[in-house]
């Protein structure tokens, strides 16, 4: 029986896999306001979805700070402007950023970490065929309290790219 | 004669084209009720004006379907920098020309990486 079961499991996964293509870029997020700390990230996309991932980070004798996250979108085509296509995503996303610090002459490190989920947008502009521009925003809800005021903890995360395939 | 139909014709469809595109008008409070979110004036598939806080500029609109959009634009950031401007949101229409409107925004800082996502709640007037 499970062997039928992952038999139309995979039946039903190889051709939504067959139909995406890989894409990978480069940009900025908000983890790093005002500051130019490259991201990189990494989408799945199908016709109707997209999967996407980013990660950031900044290294030094006295810290460091990560910061990663992964979003799914259900994705429409909207229309094209000057012959590329935009496309519109709807989904949720999910953030985690850890932040270290160690001061000089102290042995002891202090660390934080932290995350967020919540409701994603995602704007897909791609032109000359496989370069896109993504821009993708985050908005991480925390605590029951951050939901009824609708106080979320955003994350935007910008970056051009290439369509592998 | 043919002067008369180019006259008629023109006249078509500049009259057809300005009964398609009503200007409209959106203010929003943002996501935490604090201060004014959004304040356009909107004409066929573009608004302009203060499209979030921070931020004034142009947006085109993207139309999903009837109630449901998504929208690309530019901006000038308030922090000293132009910005690219991305949104998805609704609308419907609850009485006459009156109708509520929210969006998920987001801002892209050009030359100094601030960014920023906001989300708004208002309503719109179609004139």
């Amino acid at each position: 029986m499970k062997k039928i079961l992952l038999f139309v499991f995979i039946l039903g996964i190889i051709p939504g896999i067959s139909m995406a293509s890989l894409e990978l870029g480069a940009g900025l997020n908000s983890a790093f306001n005002g500051r130019m700390v490259p991201t990189l990230t990494a989408s799945i996309t199908g016709s109707k979805f997209a999967l996407t991932a980013f990660s950031s980070g900044v290294n030094s004798t006295y810290y460091y700070h990560s910061t990663y996250g992964l979003a799914w979108y259900y994705t429409m085509p909207v229309r094209d402007i000057l012959g590329g296509k935009v496309n519109f995503g709807f989904g949720l996303g999910t953030f985690y950023a850890e932040r270290g610090f160690q001061d000089m002459d102290s042995s002891r490190k202090e660390k934080k970490s932290d995350y967020a989920s919540g409701p994603a947008i995602r704007l897909n502009y791609t032109f000359a065929g496989f370069i896109y521009f993504n821009m993708e925003a985050m908005y991480g809800l925390r605590s029951l309290y951050h939901n009824l005021t609708l106080n979320f903890q955003d994350m935007v995360v910008t970056s051009i790219g290439i369509r592998i395939w | 004669m043919v002067k008369k139909l180019w006259m008629t014709c023109l006249f078509a469809i500049v009259i057809g084209q300005a009964q398609a595109a009503f200007p409209s008008v959106y203010a929003a409070l943002p996501n935490n009720f604090a201060g004014i979110g959004a304040l356009r004036v909107g004409f066929s598939d573009y608004e302009v004006g203060y499209l979030m806080p921070s931020n004034i500029g142009i947006l085109k609109i993207l139309r999903i379907n009837n109630n449901f959009y998504s929208a690309l634009g530019l901006s000038y950031l308030f922090l000293g920098t132009p910005a690219i401007v991305g949104s998805g949101g609704f609308n419907f229409n609850v009485w006459k020309s009156i109708g509520i409107r929210g969006e998920l925004a987001a801002y892209q800082g050009i030359l100094n990486n601030q960014s920023g996502g906001i989300g708004m709640i208002g309503g719109s007037f179609n004139f």
